[in-house]
């Protein structure tokens, strides 16, 4: 009996102690092959499974890979990781030797700040040879590291304007695209037609929902670099935005909602709001989602001061990943052929980076109900792609650089009437980055 | 036989009797060492160095600490925002579970439980819904809160826009969430004291402010030190709160002029966001050292305080 109460204190001390290390062991490699073997799993005929950590993992994703596994045979396993998450997620489990993704999204905000780490393939090179020249020649510095090194293509993340139709027509006169171009081309005629819209609702009709939003698109049309190096550049670069946005603040045609927040996103549905940047993937997540009822309610437009890329998440394939070159196999399916920018098209409405594919004007060609039969997808595809002026190329400091425009984002939405100034403005955020940053000068 | 011999081998025996309850306090202690005690001395560790967390760390000595010390500004902000939160919260909370707990302990003794559970409720709620909460609460434009502020003809406040504001927020959001474990915990203290005390103090003719004041104050003063204390520490760690009211992409670090920024939070960023684990692990340091110091001197007060009584 005393033997057995001792086993059993043995066992049952044993058994706490080893599950509660058992979250630490790792998985066998599966495939630890460094690239030198020309094959990959799924060539040699052999079932491979891939993971990838992305913020999407819904059941048209689901259906778009069921159609690249029974091509391919390689299944594709998704894990959720919040796009702002996946900087720590992919940091914590290199230090702590875990297993990391074959493929991991790496989202335009954060996007510096990994590319500039050495821990990603350069898919170009062999044996992966992703062929980079067929990959629209704007996004090429977006996917590549300060050392040169091309990590991964993304779909193209390019944005023009989108209007509710009748509050456009009730303040502006007209609900075509056309005539509204014509009418906004540039930010200044968009601060006079705004006067007028606030006068004729007795400022109850906004022309834009937040500051954040026309900061986006400021932004976005603007090409100058915060930084050189280390060496800010804001005088140059981020002040003209800056004086912009204070005199939108002033002339009130903005409204005061918090950029991305919930209340801009239920915005969507009222009718107090008529212009909203519309980047080719806010339709399916932004409009569509937060506006139910909007069938025929929305228009689709080049924006004043023209069109320009909005976000972007870059596939990325870490030099610690276990399947990679299936990992590529993957890349090269959806972004660098025509059957997988077709799936990528019909799931999930996204672009292909994939160049030949812009020679056929109809391969992006769908009439959308949302905005009243009007082909958003041509129009992207035709209009707004083609005339992205520049990229601002990315910055191991992007995230602190945007965190600091935040809070002078902030600052000028809490002023009274727009009441401060752009040097001011662009004091606060040097000396937020220098203190956050001692490497950065002035 | 040598009598050293004799007892060394009669402890082993001993021993080979004790080795069941050693077994089973193991897995603790086993566990403690790998996950409590090897975080701390490795964080103390790279302190010393600078490392992100990816490539070799390199051994920078104490220059992590100065920099904190000499050039970090947000440093010396996050602790004043730390400080000013800690010291409007801890004595609102205390007070307000000191109140609850007496009024439910004489005035609702049939509904006393649902009370109990209704006030305590907060405090188990997960974090990132009490910041979802109160972020739609508290909208400039569409929030109940400036919705009722307009019903009395005051205009609209941006709450989390505005660093005062935001700093309101902040302290409604802890003393909501952490009243009902104050009151908790003034209930198990209440529960210790003598019910003759309170009979013989009303037949002496003593009121009900009298009993609380000479009675009840004086008996809980275990339990004020322990909620004192703990609060403090607790104080000094927040995070959840102001990191979850500020956290959508687009909303600075630390609100409105990084008002709501804490140590944990500065901690945090640096480390997480920053890929700057040395110099973050030597933030985490100097908070301990912080809360050890503001500890120590909290205990030498409270007893000298009781000394004197």
């Amino acid at each position: 009996m005393k033997k057995r109460t001792r086993v059993l204190a043995l066992a049952v001390s044993s058994f706490l102690t080893l599950s509660a290390f058992s979250g630490c062991a790792s998985k066998e490699p599966v495939n630890t092959s460094q690239g030198g073997a020309a094959s990959s799993a799924a060539s040699a005929g052999a079932p491979s499974k891939i993971n990838i950590w992305c913020w999407d993992k819904s059941d048209s994703r689901a259906q778009m890979h069921s159609k690249f596994t029974e091509e391919t045979g390689i299944t594709v396993e998704l894990t959720a990781v919040q796009s702002k998450d996946m900087t720590q997620k992919l940091q914590t489990t290199l230090a702590s030797d875990g297993d990391m993704p074959d493929i991991a999204w790496l989202e335009a905000t954060f996007r510096g700040k990994l590319l500039s780490l050495n821990i990603w393939e350069d898919i170009s090179k062999a044996p992966y040879n992703f062929d980079k020249a067929n990959v629209l020649d704007y996004l090429i510095p977006l996917e590549t590291s300060e050392d040169g090194q091309y990590v991964g293509p993304e779909c193209p993340s390019v944005a023009g304007l989108a209007y509710k139709r009748e509050l456009a027509k009730q303040y502006l006169g007209t609900d075509d695209p056309k005539e509204l171009e014509k009418l906004i081309p540039d930010w200044d005629s968009v601060i006079r037609v705004g006067k007028d819209v606030m006068a004729k609702s007795q400022g109850k009709v906004f022309m834009f929902s937040s500051l954040g939003a026309v900061g986006n698109m400021l932004k976005g049309q603007s090409t100058d670099p915060f930084i050189d190096g280390d060496k800010l550049n804001l005088k140059t670069s981020m002040k003209p935005i800056l004086e912009r946005l204070i005199e939108l603040k002033k002339s009130g045609m903005v409204d005061v909602l918090d950029f991305d927040s919930p209340e801009e996103g239920a915005s969507y549905a009222g009718n107090e709001h008529i212009f909203y940047p519309c980047a080719n993937w806010s339709v399916e997540f932004t409009i569509k989602s937060n506006d139910k009822d909007g069938k025929n309610r929305w228009g689709f437009m080049l924006p004043p001061g023209g069109p320009f890329p909005w976000g972007g998440t870059v596939m990325g394939v870490p030099q610690k990943a276990v399947n990679k070159e299936a990992a590529v196999e993957y890349i090269k399916y959806f972004f660098g052929s025509e059957k997988g920018a077709s799936l990528q098209r019909d799931f999930k409405g996204n672009f292909s980076p994939f160049k030949p594919l812009y020679a056929n004007a109809d391969f992006y060609s769908a009439k959308d109900e949302y905005f009243a039969g009007q082909d958003v997808l041509q129009a992207i595809s035709q209009d707004i792609l083609p005339n992205i002026k520049g990229v601002r190329l990315p910055s191991k400091y992007d995230q602190d650089i945007n965190d600091a425009y935040n809070l002078v984002i902030k600052t000028i939405n809490a002023s009274k009437d727009g009441n401060v100034s752009a040097d001011d403005m662009i004091s606060k955020m040097e000396d937020d980055l220098v203190n956050k940053q001692p490497a950065i000068t002035k | 036989m040598d009598p050293l011999v004799i007892i060394r081998l009669s402890e082993v025996i001993d021993m080979k009797k004790k080795y069941i309850p050693y077994t089973m306090i193991a897995p603790y202690f086993i566990l403690y060492i790998a996950f409590g005690l090897f975080p701390i001395i490795f964080s103390l560790a790279i302190s010393f160095t600078q490392w992100d967390g990816i490539g070799t760390a390199t051994f920078i000595g104490l220059k992590n600490y100065i920099r904190t010390f000499t050039q970090d500004k947000f440093f010396y902000q996050s602790l004043g925002n730390t400080t000013l939160l800690l010291l409007v919260n801890t004595p609102i909370q205390i007070s307000v579970g000191l109140l609850m707990a007496t009024l439910l302990k004489d005035f609702f003794k049939k509904t006393r439980g649902a009370f109990q559970l209704i006030n305590f409720l907060p405090y188990i709620t997960t974090p990132v819904a009490i910041g979802i909460i109160f972020q739609l609460m508290f909208d400039w434009k569409s929030g109940v809160v400036n919705g009722l502020l307009n019903l009395f003809g005051i205009d609209s406040v941006y709450w989390l826009g505005n660093a005062w504001a935001s700093r309101g927020v902040v302290v409604i959001m802890e003393i909501w969430k952490g009243f009902g474990y104050m009151m908790i915990m003034f209930l198990s203290g209440l529960s210790t004291i003598p019910e003759e005390l309170y009979e013989s103090s009303r037949i002496d003719g003593a009121k009900w402010r009298h009993s609380f004041a000479h009675i009840t104050i004086p008996l809980l003063r275990p339990i004020f030190t322990f909620v004192i204390v703990t609060s403090v520490i607790n104080g000094f760690k927040l995070f959840d709160e102001p990191q979850l009211l500020f956290s959508s992409t687009s909303q600075p670090i630390g609100g409105p002029d990084r008002a709501v920024m804490t140590v944990v939070m500065r901690f945090y960023e640096t480390a997480f966001n920053g890929f700057e684990f040395g110099y973050g692990s030597a933030l985490a340091y100097c908070l301990f050292i912080i809360i050890a110091i503001v500890s120590f001197f909290l205990f030498k007060f409270i007893n000298r305080e009781s000394d004197m009584a």
